[in-house]
């Protein structure tokens, strides 16, 4: 269907993004990174001193 | 600055960034149905290729649009966490709604116009084109729609179990006026951008004496569709402006630096120099009946003032104290019957008494003093409000004036004989955009002190995050930015030099070579 050269340049391509996607996520979305928000915490928000 | 500066500067940034490639997108892709339709109904070429030139320009922005469109999602829930708790059943639904229906939409059929050229019959790609076009613009729909609800919170209540704003009736988010408004507004905005970018485009090769066929077709185009859509604007924006007038009183009286009460009719300040400190405007110019023609759509309704709106926040936050403390017997207590009598008959002014938090912790023992200072922080910046107005008013009506004198032209057949038209319709080129940004300067710094208008002050929605993080990825953003727009200028502007010929080649060499 492709041309073996694109087919290559795709994969290659995809990979890569791949990696990118994962490596964002580890540095700045995995769990360690986030600050979940509760509805507890929400309520100490708003209505804590 | 602040993690709340912060954090509003980067979304102000990002969004600002990315409405750089929305309107254009509206506007060009209606554009390309109507310039393919006409080659459907001619069957001559020069359409194909019109609708082919146009269309490089458009995927070029429509691929930075998207890119600069998911960040803006993103920030919900890195920088906006509790915002995105209280608020996000009702704001997150139109938002989802938008991705499943409008730009999975859009994205599918932005393939098929621009790979299925030798795939799909003349109408078959027609309809493809006006998919694509349909889905932009079902696309700006939906985020309005959750726009909308951020400055008229119509259709949802307070749940105290759930510590979250709940949809009570969608059809009311779905219909909500000031959503309504915005949306025609603001597509109509972007279709005068789609106009004067292929007119000023045109112009610049009938300038140079290139393309002269190609050029006249597409300032015909452009001016018809242009003048119809910036007298549109005016007409839409009027609406916006009773939508605002009834809903949104504080940012109508801060766009006229009305700081007193007027008597009916209110007059329309043309000119002048609001001063904050004194609550006056000096050198006032003004139009007899004007606003409150526009406001109230009658002769005998006053549109109150600024220091009439402070007093009204006063007493929603004197009133929405006891919803406040009624909450925070429900902490502790949460089957008390009385207190959540309480909190049903003043939770509508709930998020007024949460601006003092911004004073002090313990709000429930607000002094009068601090009750003032928090009725008064719901002024916005008058000055800017009042200036980036009077400039979005003052492009739209010029506009008009260079469609009008386009249409004349063309149906003149004399669109190549003035030079001086060709040269104002050039550099007219950047003012849509300067248009399009102080609109949504206007309309969400007139919203502060409030994320949700009435609902949420900005100060309480952002995450618990540590300022440099925010600050790290704002500096990341305006590093990764600037090179997109590099990298966005230069191809618009080589495929724009190469011309529709040698650019459309180039194209069908790529396309074989793939």
């Amino acid at each position: 269907m492709f041309p073996s050269l694109l087919r290559r340049e795709i994969i290659i391509l995809l990979a890569a993004k791949a990696a990118l996607l994962t490596l964002l996520y580890v540095l700045f979305f995995s769990p360690a990174h986030r600050d979940p928000v509760t509805p507890e915490r929400l309520r100490a928000h708003l209505t804590g001193e | 600055m602040d993690l709340v500066e912060l954090s509003r500067l980067q979304f102000a940034v990002t969004a600002l960034y990315h409405f750089i490639f929305v309107p254009l997108t509206l506007g060009l892709s209606v554009l390309l149905g109507i310039m393919e339709t006409v080659y459907v109904m001619t069957g001559r070429e020069i359409w194909r290729d019109l609708v082919k030139f146009w269309g490089i320009l458009f995927g070029i922005n429509f691929a930075m649009g998207v890119a600069t469109g998911l960040t803006m999602e993103f920030q919900f829930g890195t920088n906006w966490a509790y915002y995105s708790q209280y608020v996000g059943d009702v704001f997150g639904a139109p938002l989802a709604i938008e991705g499943l229906m409008a730009f999975f939409l859009e994205a599918t059929f932005v393939g098929l116009f621009f790979f299925a050229w030798d795939r799909l019959s003349k109408v078959q790609h027609l309809m493809a084109t006006w998919t694509l076009a349909l889905g932009t613009n079902l696309s700006a729909l939906w985020i309005l729609i959750a726009n909308g609800w951020m400055q008229y919170p119509v259709g949802a209540r307070f749940n105290a179990d759930t510590m979250r704003m709940e949809v009570s009736d969608f059809m009311a988010v779905l219909f909500n006026p000031v959503a309504q408004a915005k949306f025609v507004h603001t597509v109509s905005a972007g279709y005068v951008t789609g106009s004067v970018f292929v007119l000023a485009i045109s112009a610049w090769y009938l300038l140079r004496g290139r393309h002269v066929e190609f050029a006249r077709r597409s300032m015909t185009v452009a001016a018809s569709f242009g003048l119809a859509s910036a007298l549109s604007v005016v007409i839409l924006g009027d609406e916006s402006g009773y939508t605002a007038g009834q809903n949104q009183k504080m940012k109508i009286a801060a766009i006229e630096a009305m700081w007193d009460t007027e008597p009916a009719p209110a007059s329309f300040t043309l000119f002048g120099l609001p001063d904050r400190a004194n609550h006056v405007t000096h050198y006032e110019v003004q139009v007899p009946w004007m606003l409150g023609l526009v406001a109230t759509r009658s002769t005998d309704t006053p549109v109150p003032g600024i220091s009439e709106l402070v007093g009204t926040a006063r007493r929603n936050i004197a009133d929405g104290l006891i919803a406040y403390r009624a909450l925070t017997v429900i902490k502790t207590a949460p089957k008390d019957a009385a207190a959540r009598t309480a909190l049903d008959a003043h939770v509508n002014n709930l998020g007024y008494a949460l601006l003092l938090k911004n004073i002090r912790p313990d709000i429930e023992n607000a002094t009068p003093d601090e009750i003032a200072r928090a009725a008064a922080s719901t002024v916005p910046n008058v000055p800017v409000l009042f200036w980036a107005f009077r400039i979005m008013v003052g492009l739209g009506l010029w506009f008009i004036a260079l469609f009008a004198a386009s249409f004349w032209f063309s149906a003149k057949r004399q669109l190549d004989r003035y030079r001086i038209y060709l040269w104002a319709a050039f550099l007219t080129l950047p003012l849509p955009w300067i248009a399009a940004e102080l609109g949504w300067i206007v309309a969400e710094y007139g919203r502060q002190p409030w994320v949700i208008v009435g609902v949420l002050p900005t100060a309480l929605g952002v995450s618990s995050t540590a300022a440099g993080n925010v600050l790290l990825s704002l500096t990341g953003f305006a590093l990764f930015y600037s090179c997109l727009l590099v990298v966005d200028l230069y191809l618009l502007l080589k495929y724009i030099r190469l011309g529709p010929d040698a650019a459309l080649t180039a194209q069908g060499h790529t396309e074989e070579a793939a």
